[in-house]
């Protein structure tokens, strides 16, 4: 064996003793971790969340968190600073032992967030191999015996790519050479990464390990199995003692790339979770988010392995445009039977939903789905009115934001399904509101009808608007929103067709965000003529009855300009409203602004 | 006993995560790329511009300015498919705030779309996108 020719030592440095304690390395002319140390023997520690999180500035928790996590492992922390800006913290702990608990913990949730921690001595954390068992200071280096012993078990332990490390404390190998194994409490919190290492130097091409029956509680005895077999394929802890998801964080994520196999069998963190919900799915799911790369769990393949079949995208550059390709456009309805019908049921619906939510229940299919989620932050024309944020309070224990929402109990909880939960749990539990029918220009509608997915041909729909918030009648806050309709035909005979509903819902999203207003998706008609920009013209069909907001007088005010112009019905109305309803004037309108009238403001094709 | 609804909740709310790690990342930095989550039968909507095939959008999208998404929230709901074994379906709506390169100002927009899987691979298509500034 060369390595034995290079009198290979799992510790790089043999002489260092690892006690850097507070009295630091000064004087002390050793090369390892001690001298990396400045003179007061402190090291500085950042930590940052997420970027697009809540800041953990001045965060006073994840001190005692960090604590808790460290133990026990006293921290001894000092000058604590916090950048507002950047949301990164600093703080100095008494020693390098401590830094290196804390550097270990990088990964690690708190409040949901991963939090990424760094150390002005990373370095040499790196190049040391002794690991961060916090109940054990690593004592002597192993001595040459005790290698010795480590290879010729591995050896013994070795077949073909599969390195079977099942049942250590029983192997008398070990117990003559009085090796403890990783993770029992009584012994060297480095002798993982010693054995991986020892591990690694003999059989690199290990693509399979089992620590099966070992009694561990958590991986971070042994997480050095990332650094030193970085290409794992398959990997068990069948039969151990690993209580909680987090526990198994010091192999999650990105750490084990290749990671195909994974078998968690006979563990507490399984065991349990399976007893409370009757099903692996939530424990499962929850695996599956700690180790993405995997396909075969506890020996059963992970089904619905989802993919986007992009396959490797290598390149990274992209045209630069200074403006928008494409005129932003109106409503859009795919044809006058879907553009009928949806505002149809629309004008009922939203009408309803205002005045009698409980009648709603018949408008709902008895498998319906609705949830709502909140779109928290100040919107740009709040920003630009200098108003305070709004209070979410009538909203948040709904919200069903699965950005922020992981756990799939909540997850079921919060999508409301069936007619009856639909309304009496969700609907009826959120703020009144007053939506103003009268005025078109304050909603968007985008409709299009399919067949094809769901059972018979469904409308969808995509509406934008905005409601007024009523608290107990009075007026209350402007609120914007967003909201998808799935309808389809009323079945005959069913209570949606008895109480006058033509359709019936069968998934329902509404998203509330912060008053912005609807300036966004009025068409652009000031802006000059691009002909031809816009890929396939869309539909711009006439509806045959008047939009919300538009009176059966204006309706037939815009078929009439239509027919003079050849305006098609948006801009018809537009016209209109600009010129105060008033035919002729409008007509004048358009003939003396026909070059500046954009291409699509003009009855075309329908779009199939 | 193992509930049917939790299942699809679980897909799909599991196929929405994975989807929102990859979308807007590839819009943003790798938009040559975003075709393929489409196909040529898929619907696809932009602020009132209808797209007809994978070619005519792709040609489009590429010539928007450098963008930056930022998502606010998304949610999801498993769709009923036409045919009980067959493929896994879902709509999810996306709202968030979109910078794009000299514009001053962010844009707010909202985002529906439907995910179907290609018969039971695993390999999620976009069925339909349905795109807003709001």
């Amino acid at each position: 064996m060369g390595a034995e020719k290079k009198n290979f030592s799992p510790y790089q440095r043999p002489k260092r003793n690892n006690n850097i304690s507070s009295s630091s390395g000064a004087g002390d002319t050793r090369s390892g971790a001690g001298d990396s140390i400045d003179p007061t023997g402190t090291v500085v520690i950042f930590v940052t969340g997420r970027s697009d999180m809540p800041s953990l500035a001045n965060d006073s928790g994840l001190y005692d968190f960090l604590n808790r996590k460290a133990s026990p492992m006293k921290l001894n922390i000092t000058s604590k600073r916090t950048n507002e800006m950047s949301g990164v913290m600093s703080f100095v702990v008494g020693d390098f032992a401590q830094a290196r608990v804390l550097r270990n913990l990088s990964g690690i949730r708190y409040k949901g967030q991963k939090l990424s921690i760094k150390t002005s001595v990373d370095d040499k954390i790196a190049s040391s191999t002794g690991d961060s068992g916090p109940s054990q200071r690593p004592s002597a280096p192993p001595s040459h015996g005790t290698i010795d012993a480590m290879r010729n078990f591995m050896r013994s332990r070795y077949n073909n790519g599969f390195l079977n490390l099942e049942n250590m404390t029983q192997d008398s190998i070990l117990r003559a050479a009085k090796i403890i194994p990783p993770g029992q409490t009584r012994g060297r919190s480095d002798v993982g990464t010693v054995m991986m290492k020892v591990a690694a130097e003999l059989f690199p091409e290990t693509t399979t390990i089992s620590f099966a029956m070992n009694g561990i509680r958590s991986l971070q005895p042994i997480s050095a199995v990332s650094i030193y077999f970085p290409n794992l394929q398959n990997l068990s802890f069948k039969g151990n003692n690993i209580q909680y998801f987090r526990d198994l964080e010091y192999l999650s994520g990105k750490k084990l790339p290749h990671l195909k196999e994974l078998i968690l069998l006979d563990n507490p963190v399984r065991d349990r979770d399976l007893a409370k919900n009757n099903d692996d799915l939530s424990y499962r799911s929850s695996v599956l988010r700690l180790f993405p790369s995997i396909v075969m769990l506890d020996q059963v393949p992970v089904t619905n392995k989802i993919s986007f079949g992009l396959g490797d995208i290598l390149k990274d550059d992209l045209p630069e445009h200074a403006v928008l390709p494409a005129q932003i456009k109106g409503n859009f309805f795919d044809n006058a039977g879907t553009e009928a019908t949806a505002l149809e049921f629309l004008a009922s619906y939203l009408k309803l939903f205002d005045t009698n939510r409980r009648s709603l229940e018949h408008a709902y299919d008895m498998n319906a789905t609705f949830s709502l989620q909140t779109m928290t932050p100040i919107s740009p024309l709040q920003k630009r009115k200098n108003q305070a944020a709004d209070n979410w309070a009538g909203y948040i224990s709904h919200s069903r934001n699965l950005s922020k929402i992981k756990d799939l109990d909540l997850r079921v909880k919060k999508m409301f399904y069936g007619s009856k939960s639909v309304v009496q749990d969700g609907l009826v539990t959120m703020p009144e509101t007053k939506h103003d029918l009268s005025d078109a220009s304050k909603f968007c509608v985008d409709a299009w009808q399919t067949g094809g997915l769901l059972p018979g041909v469904c409308i969808y729909i995509c509406l934008h608007g905005e409601f007024e918030e009523l608290h107990h009648g009075a007026q209350g806050l402007m609120k914007s929103f967003d909201r998808t309709f799935i309808i389809a035909p009323a079945p005959p005979g069913s209570s949606a067709a008895m109480n006058g509903w033509k359709c019936l819902i069968i998934s329902d999203q509404l998203t509330i965000r912060g008053y912005n207003g609807s300036e966004a998706w009025q068409p652009e008609l000031a802006l000059p003529m691009i002909a031809g920009a816009n890929g396939v013209p869309s539909a711009v069909t006439t509806p045959q009855v008047p939009m919300p907001g538009v009176s059966a007088e204006q309706h037939v005010k815009a078929q009439e300009l239509q027919r003079l112009t050849g305006l098609n019905y948006p801009y018809a109305l537009q016209c209109l409203t600009a010129s105060g309803w008033d035919v002729a004037k409008g007509v004048a309108l358009v003939e003396g602004n026909r070059a500046n009238i954009p291409a699509d403001a003009w009855q075309q094709p329908t779009f199939s | 006993m193992s509930d049917p609804l939790r299942a699809h909740i679980e897909i799909a709310a599991t196929a929405a995560d994975q989807f929102m790690n990859v979308y807007y990342n590839l819009h943003d930095t790798k938009r040559e790329f975003l075709g393929r989550l489409y196909r040529d039968s898929s619907a696809i909507l932009w602020n009132g511009n209808a797209y007809s095939g994978v070619k005519p959008f792709s040609e489009f999208i590429e010539k928007l300015p450098k963008s930056e998404h930022t998502v606010e929230c998304y949610d999801a709901h498993p769709l009923p498919t036409a045919d009980p074994n067959g493929a896994a379906s879902l709509i999810l709506n996306v709202s968030g705030t979109v910078q794009y390169k000299n514009e001053k100002s962010k844009r707010v927009f909202s985002q529906c779309f439907v995910l179907s899987m290609e018969g039971t691979s695993g390999t999620f298509y976009i069925w339909s996108d349905c795109f807003r500034f709001v």
